[in-house]
């Protein structure tokens, strides 16, 4: 038995709107699991349940071995750290941390060293006695942290909240996230709909789509090895190359076709041993997924040849823009690259990288 | 946010209030100036505070002064309660919410020449509140309760019931936007952080939503002190005596008695001072109204 | 299960608590209504019915005694005599002034030769007019239309000035902080304070000196005093709630201050502002006291229903030209739910 379970769990609005159909999941002690998916995916309604904001339609949730399935949320032993980071204006900062601790019938000096004690950590202690109003947006956040940390609850929930933050101070509240979930060992639920934040904080990840869970797992799993192509067309940025294109054998190497008559174009993918049992696909159309990073390029050399459209430095990396098999295909480099625009070059692509799916179910076509 | 961009005093956009400020000064400041110079003097025109003694001294000036007390402080508290109930029930989006909001606001747009109507066929013998008393079988119809011969404090209470039916629907109007700009997170955070229902509404929403009940409280009291059209309407002029009943009786019906004038004019420098003195004291015990801070 | 017995229980209290809240609002409208379309005779009677009647169920009996017919109107399980003659016109009068009942002396006379030739009582039906009390009270009656006509004019030029001199204060508020501006919102909460009824007097004297005594301007004039103060904190709170950043960008693009507020912040404030009028409308169209102070020849609708009120007996005809009253009211009242947040958000005393 798990430390936390989701049994089908299911959310039916009023309004006959579904906004979670079918949710099965378990999370060990000490997890951090990230919700990730587009906006409208049941995420946040999915956090909002187990919170207790807002009432399961069927399905069932426990915690620790406890059904609190339709528990009010002050039963449940939980904390939260909200997208707005709601932290109470008409409080000071060390009242908005004790009166979570004040509800729980502590003493007096065990909330004052609690509040100290958290204050410290998320390194707040000068602002204790300031309203939030006096605060900026970051600071905010961290006495939204605090005030979680300071209950020592069986379970943290996130709703966003980086999402408020500017890009840089999201990056550095990330990271001070992780390292108190390293030292807390707090179980954490953690929404986003942002996958850098996903792929940085999460132990696991559960990617989500139209109420339904699309695939669990590692950060390197859900990026490399997605199940579906509705996660691989959500992870990574820039977004995978995906084509509709009708696989083929040409002198023992094999072929994606896209286009079809008289304007069909074709990608070499590599020697065809590269991808054992691919027979059975031969003249099947799928869809062909490629990451930008698992193409190369290198002199013409009659195989793939193409040239570059455009080209956008990054810094750390290159992307280039060129057209393969009449679409859009991004390629991403390493570093800067000396490259110029029209230049001719042959596309490799990285046998072991790519992935089909099934143009009818989108599943992935595993092909051993 | 306020926005400074121009500072020369002859470009100042507040040269647009001098409009406003004219008007003001013509029809407010100037009858209102000569009301409180009137109120102390006398008859020939001089300094003198002989109408605010020979007011006094009358027993009616002292019953209403006393039925506006009770009329204020029991409808603020009755109401406020009533309203933010209400508010917080019509907060909650349900099937139809559009529509009970409308017919909560319906007596809103009741004219006092209505509700007087509304209320007197109500309240007297044979009218539609026994009628119904009757038809649920709360009352015999043999013998129904007269509630116009309700005097003194039953009376003032009858009509702090009747006025509440009337005003509820605005003091509610504010509660309910300040509701509607209340972000719902902190309460959340609330339930979240183990507080119950009552105690989230006690130690988050009342405190985070005083601004916003000051306005609706400041307001309905202004018009609770003023209270006297229904009373006039319900029991007519001199039964249920309050401050203002006492102006519209000298301004109304006695016009040509020797102090009419006089009377109605001390009366209102004397409201007035009354309206001031309770506002400060309710902002006083309000305390700091500034720290409620942004609720978005 | 518990869970399904809380929520049985939950959904009971909704019910319980919306029933109430209808009751208490709609239960006196709706014998408001009834009393507006009841004749004298209904109105007298207890208890009173909840909705309005269309007819009488009636009977009539010759009393060959005394050579005369008389009416019986049904009440409770027995019939009531309620007019006994021998006339056909004292007959219909009687039907028109007390029961609303339009019925031509000829028509009575031919009821009165069918119940002689009956040996007992025949029903009869009497359908009521049943806008009767309507008819009389604004058709009929001298004046009423005048005094509609009166209280519009009132009104609009009520709005006109609110909305205008509000306005702008509000704006200015909304937008500007300057020297006084505390004691100028103060200000306009004073103004409030003092009692209106004891500065019609004054207004009196200025008002026959400048020649506008006994007019519908004059009415809007004094009642423009307090709606000022709140149109213009309300205005200032719709105001506050347009984004300065709007008004920014536009004037970043190169439009004149003046245009940026006729292009861009009044168009977005203009359903708010509209809505706001609703108080000023309320203000100018429900006042009776004002009214009776500042007009002789020309009163106001609602002046002449308080009038009326005072003088009759009977509820049933100020009823009706309180209906009246009401109704634009309450589609302003209907209009204006729509802006609450917009209205009242943001006023801050």
């Amino acid at each position: 038995m798990s430390y936390l379970e989701l049994n089908s769990l299911k959310k039916t609005y009023p309004n006959g709107v579904t906004a979670v159909k079918d949710i099965d999941l378990e999370i060990e002690k000490g997890e951090f699991v990230v919700l990730l998916g587009p906006s409208g995916c049941g995420k946040t309604t999915t956090l909002r349940m187990l919170a207790g904001l807002e009432e399961v339609t069927e399905g069932s949730i426990i915690l620790d071995g406890k059904d609190i399935t339709h528990l009010p949320p002050r039963q449940r032993d939980i904390s939260m750290i909200f997208q707005s980071y709601a932290v109470w204006p008409h409080m000071t900062v060390a009242e908005n941390i004790a009166y979570p601790l004040k509800l729980r019938k502590m003493d007096k000096q065990a909330i004052a060293a609690k509040v100290q004690e958290v204050a410290k950590i998320c390194k707040i202690v000068d602002y204790l006695n300031r309203y939030p109003a006096q605060l900026s947006g970051g600071q905010r956040q961290r006495v939204a942290v605090a005030r979680a940390l300071a209950v020592n609850s069986k379970l943290s929930l996130m709703d966003e909240p980086l999402s408020n933050l500017d890009a840089k101070l999201r990056v550095s509240v990330r990271t001070f996230l992780k390292e108190i979930h390293r030292n807390t060992g707090a179980t954490t639920i953690f929404v986003t709909h942002d996958q850098a934040e996903a792929m940085a904080l999460a132990d696991r990840i559960v990617v989500m789509n139209e109420g339904r869970i699309e695939q669990v797992g590692s950060t390197r799993e859900i990026y490399n090895e997605c199940e579906s192509l509705f996660t691989v067309q959500f992870m990574g940025t820039p977004p995978a190359n995906i084509q509709k294109v009708a696989l083929a054998s040409s002198q023992g190497r094999l072929v994606a076709a896209a286009g079809g008559g008289e304007g069909a174009m074709s990608l070499d993918l590599g020697d065809q041993s590269a991808f054992p049992g691919i027979e059975r696909l031969m003249g099947e159309e799928v869809f062909l997924a490629v990451r930008p990073e698992n193409i190369g390029i290198g002199e013409p050399n009659g195989i793939n040849e193409t040239s570059i459209e455009i080209v956008e430095p990054q810094g750390a990396y290159t992307i280039l823009v060129t057209n393969v098999l009449g679409g859009e295909w991004k390629i991403m480099l390493e570093g800067d690259v000396d490259i110029r625009i029209g230049q001719k070059v042959s596309l490799e692509i990285d046998p072991g990288k790519v992935m089909l799916y099934d143009t009818q179910n989108k599943k992935r076509i595993s092909l051993t | 946010m306020h926005v400074s961009r121009r500072t020369g005093f002859f470009k100042s956009p507040t040269w647009f209030l001098v409009p406003v400020v004219i008007y003001y000064a013509a029809f407010w400041i100037r009858p209102t100036i000569s009301v409180i110079i009137e109120s102390f003097t006398d008859k020939a025109g001089a300094f003198s505070f002989s109408n605010y003694v020979r007011l006094f001294s009358q027993e009616a000036i002292r019953t209403a002064f006393l039925n506006t007390v009770l009329f204020t402080v029991g409808s603020a508290i009755i109401q406020f309660v009533l309203a933010f109930a209400l508010a917080l029930w019509l907060n909650k989006k349900f099937r139809f919410s559009n529509l009970v909001l409308f017919i909560t606001l319906i007596p809103m747009a009741f004219p006092p020449a209505a509700v007087g109507i509304l209320w007197k066929t109500g309240l007297y013998r044979f009218g539609w509140i026994n009628s119904f008393l009757c038809a649920i079988g709360l009352m015999n119809p043999a013998n129904p309760v007269d509630w116009m011969s309700f005097r003194n404090l039953n009376a003032v209470m009858l009509l702090i019931v009747v006025d509440t039916w009337t005003v509820l629907p605005s003091v509610m109007i504010i509660l309910l936007a300040g509701l509607q700009n209340f972000n719902k997170e902190f309460e959340e955070a609330g339930w979240v952080f183990g507080a119950n229902k009552f105690q989230t509404l006690k130690d988050i929403v009342f405190p985070i939503m005083k601004p916003t009940i000051i306005t609706a409280m400041i307001l309905r009291m202004i018009a609770a002190v003023q209270v006297w059209l229904i009373a006039v309407m319900i029991f007519g002029y001199n039964v249920v005596p309050f401050l203002v009943e006492r102006i519209a009786y000298n301004v109304d019906v006695i016009t040509f008695a020797k102090y009419a004038r006089k009377d109605a004019y001390t009366i209102s420098v004397i409201v007035a001072a009354i309206v001031l003195i309770s506002v400060s004291m309710y902002l006083r015990v309000s305390g700091d109204k500034q720290k409620g801070g942004e609720t978005t | 299960m518990s869970v399904r017995r809380g929520k049985l229980w939950s959904r009971t209290v909704f019910l319980l608590i919306l029933a109430t809240v209808a009751g208490v609002v709609l239960l006196p409208v709706f014998y408001f209504l009834t009393i507006s379309f009841a004749s004298n005779y209904e109105a007298y009677q207890f208890p009173a019915k909840i909705f309005p009647t269309f007819s009488y169920p009636a009977q009539l009996r010759y009393n060959a005694d005394k050579e005369n017919y008389t009416l019986l109107i049904k009440k409770g399980a027995d019939f009531e005599a309620v007019k006994t003659t021998s006339d056909t016109s004292d007959f219909s009068l009687y039907c028109k002034s007390q029961l609303n009942v339009l019925i031509a002396s000829s028509e009575v006379q031919a009821l009165f030769d069918k119940a002689k030739g009956a040996d007992h009582a025949i029903p009869i039906k009497l359908k009521k007019a049943f806008f009767r009390n309507y008819v009389v009270f604004f058709i009929l009656a001298e004046g009423t239309m005048r005094a509609l006509f009166n209280s519009l004019k009132a009104a609009g030029w009520t709005i006109l000035i609110s909305l205008v001199l509000g306005g702008v204060t509000g704006y200015i508020l909304a937008r500007y902080k300057f020297r006084f501006s505390n004691t100028f919102s103060t200000g306009l909460l004073v103004v409030r304070m003092f009692p209106a009824v004891a500065l019609s007097l004054p207004l009196v004297v200025y008002i026959v000196r400048m020649n506008l005594y006994d007019t519908p301007f004059a009415l809007a004039i004094v009642y423009s005093v307090p709606n000022i103060a709140l149109t213009a904190w309300i205005t200032s709170s719709i105001f506050k709630g347009i984004s300065v950043e709007l008004e920014e960008a536009a004037m970043v693009f190169g439009a004149t201050r003046l245009k940026t507020l006729l292009t861009i912040t009044f168009p977005l404030a203009f359903p708010a502002i509209v809505a706001s009028s609703l108080y000023a409308f309320l203000a100018a169209w429900n006042d009776s006291i004002t009214a009776l102070i500042m007009t002789n020849d020309n009163p106001t609708l609602a002046l002449l229903v308080y009038r009326t009120v005072g003088s009759s007996t009977i509820p049933n005809l100020p009823a009706a030209g309180a209906v009246v009253l009401l109704v634009p009211s309450l589609v302003f009242t209907f209009i204006i739910k729509n802006y609450i947040n917009q209205l009242w958000g943001n006023v801050a005393l």
